[in-house]
């Protein structure tokens, strides 16, 4: 609260005051009292009313810079009234007194939603195990069937990793182990995990100068390669072709993976990793919910990696996942 | 005949699994009361446990403790949990190998031979079949005097069509093996690699080893 907004703020009251003072002095001029006696009540009322505002100013004024000055720091405003000291002037109390109550209540909600939150994380990961039962369970009985049959499967184990690694976006526990993984490795298991598909499509899968090793955690990495890898084979054209290889230098590493399918246009590849985002093109494929690269996208950040895109439409898509210098300590074998 | 112990209480998960096994020349067991698990596993006579993580009553991985402290029995441990934590966890238990659900059979059968191959240290290199013998290890093949080396696609599609001799075999089923063992071909390539693996066959002397049944697949003859 600055000085020349308090005075704004009393402005009616100094010009009724001053109609007060005027009136007082007209009435003792009209009773004829002595010039310096009236100078002398001027005066007085001059200096009181000065007084009384800068003692008025002065109280208030400390109250609500400090008040300013918290609300500045603070991460979650609503704690405001926690924090805040009762000042010593009356509305001030009231207002500090609703304040509290107020950010009390939003507390409460805040806590209850949080907790609605992890109830529902908790479960969707109970789910997950346990529907990898019966999915094995018809894996196995399914496992003379044409490849047709088999694909249901793969795109069915798909969406159940995608509600399992969405719950992991932004948790306070974080699961993730980062170690030394060889990424052939990682790039063979996510392969032969959508291998009915990429055989069913006459995908030719080429693989080369892989024989690099990074930080990350391998169970996070592979979803992530896994849904670029999916996309990669959704979104093909005839003769598809898929070639997944690491590229070294600037003390970075990348790890692509270039189609050679029907792009992506490129005012829309800013886009692509947007929460929902299907593209143009998704209409002629098939409907798509556009999470994939999305969640792929928010684990790859957290653990500090770097999910880039570039595409020629009708051409190809290249997809890099960047491992720069890592953020993190390694967890010693 | 090898035995093998399925430890999984969801029964039909169970009936399916010890199915594979007989399919594939394997003696199967499987237990049916939770009540004494480890009892139960230490009076089987099994060459090897298939133990699911999540049974009743007890804890998978207490299992493998209280088994290890009587047995070596190889034992390769089945779960849902995917995280490289529950990994470490159970081979740290004792557990010889670790598959996940959903299973792929072709993993689960070639981790089972690779474990029961460890425990009892053999190293499988050469494979008969009548005249016609192949060297894993060389990734040769010869019949009688004549010798010609085959290319890795080549010695695993024979080697193949070798394990399964008296029946046919689709080309799916090789597609399929030879993505389990991390050679990605796509059908063109398959063909090309089948018709090069019957022109070496045919420069040793056995041009039709190899039959193709219409509609069917391939079959050694």
């Amino acid at each position: 609260m600055s000085f020349w907004q308090y005075i704004k703020d009393g402005l009616i009251k100094g010009l009724l005051y001053a109609v007060f003072v005027m009136l007082v002095i007209s009435v003792l001029v009209v009773f004829k009292t002595n010039m310096a006696a009236v100078w002398c009540v001027v005066g007085l009322f001059v200096f009181f009313g000065v007084a009384l505002v800068m003692y008025d100013y002065w109280r208030k004024r400390d109250f609500y810079n400090g008040m300013r000055k918290i609300l500045d720091g603070l991460d979650r405003k609503y704690l405001l009234g926690e924090l805040l000291d009762e000042p010593r002037f009356l509305e001030g109390r009231l207002m500090c007194g609703a304040l509290y109550e107020a950010g009390k209540a939003m507390t409460e909600e805040v806590s209850d939603s949080r907790r609605y939150v992890d109830g529902y994380r908790d479960y969707v990961e109970m789910w997950v195990h346990e529907i990898k039962t019966p999915l094995a369970g018809l894996g196995l009985s399914l496992r003379k069937e044409s490849r047709e049959t088999k694909i249901y499967l793969e795109e069915m184990a798909n969406y159940i990793e995608q509600a399992l690694y969405y719950s992991k976006i932004d948790t306070v526990d974080k699961d993730y182990v980062v170690k030394q993984v060889k990424l052939s490795e990682i790039v063979k298991v996510v392969v032969k995990n959508g291998k009915d598909s990429l055989i069913k499509n006459g995908v030719k899968v080429v693989m080369r100068d892989l024989d690099v090793v990074v930080n990350s955690d391998a169970k996070w990495l592979e979803f992530i390669l896994n849904q670029i890898v999916v996309n990669a084979v959704k979104y093909r054209k005839d003769d598809p072709k898929i070639e997944i290889f690491a590229e070294q230098g600037e003390g970075r590493t990348l790890l692509k993976v270039r189609d050679e399918g029907i792009g992506i246009k490129k005012s829309e590849l800013k886009r692509v990793f947007e929460k929902g985002f299907t593209g143009s093109n998704d209409r002629k494929v098939k409907v798509s919910t556009g999470m994939g690269l999305y969640i792929a996208d928010r684990l790859a950040k957290e653990l500090g990696h770097k999910l880039r895109i570039d595409s020629m439409e009708g051409e190809w898509t290249e997809v890099s996942v960047e491992f720069g210098k890592e953020k993190f300590f390694e967890v010693r074998e | 005949m090898t035995k093998i112990l399925v430890v999984e209480d969801d029964e039909k998960l169970a009936v399916e699994l010890r199915q594979v096994l007989l399919e594939n020349g394997y003696e199967a067991e499987v237990i049916v009361g939770f009540d004494d698990t480890v009892g139960e596993i230490g009076r089987s006579d099994a060459d090897l446990v298939l133990l699911d993580v999540n049974i009743p009553r007890i804890n998978g991985q207490q299992v493998l403790k209280k088994v290890r402290e009587k047995s070596k029995v190889p034992v390769i441990v089945l779960t849902s949990r995917s995280s490289e934590l529950d990994e470490v966890v159970s081979m740290s238990y004792g557990a010889d190998d670790f598959v996940r659900k959903p299973y792929n059979v072709q993993v689960l059968l070639l981790r089972i031979e690779a474990v029961l191959g460890r425990a009892n240290g053999e190293q499988g290199e050469v494979m008969k079949y009548k005249s016609v013998e192949i060297d894993l290890g060389k990734s040769t093949l010869k019949n009688g005097e004549s010798e010609v080396v085959l290319s890795k696609n080549e010695l695993v599609i024979l080697s193949f069509l070798m394990k399964n001799n008296g029946k046919i075999v689709a080309r799916a089923e090789i597609m399929d093996y030879l993505w389990d063992g991390d050679r990605f071909v796509d059908d063109n390539t398959l063909t090309v690699n089948i018709n090069r693996l019957r022109q070496k066959l045919e420069s040793v002397g056995l041009k039709d080893l190899i039959q193709t049944r219409r509609a069917q697949g391939y079959i050694l003859e």
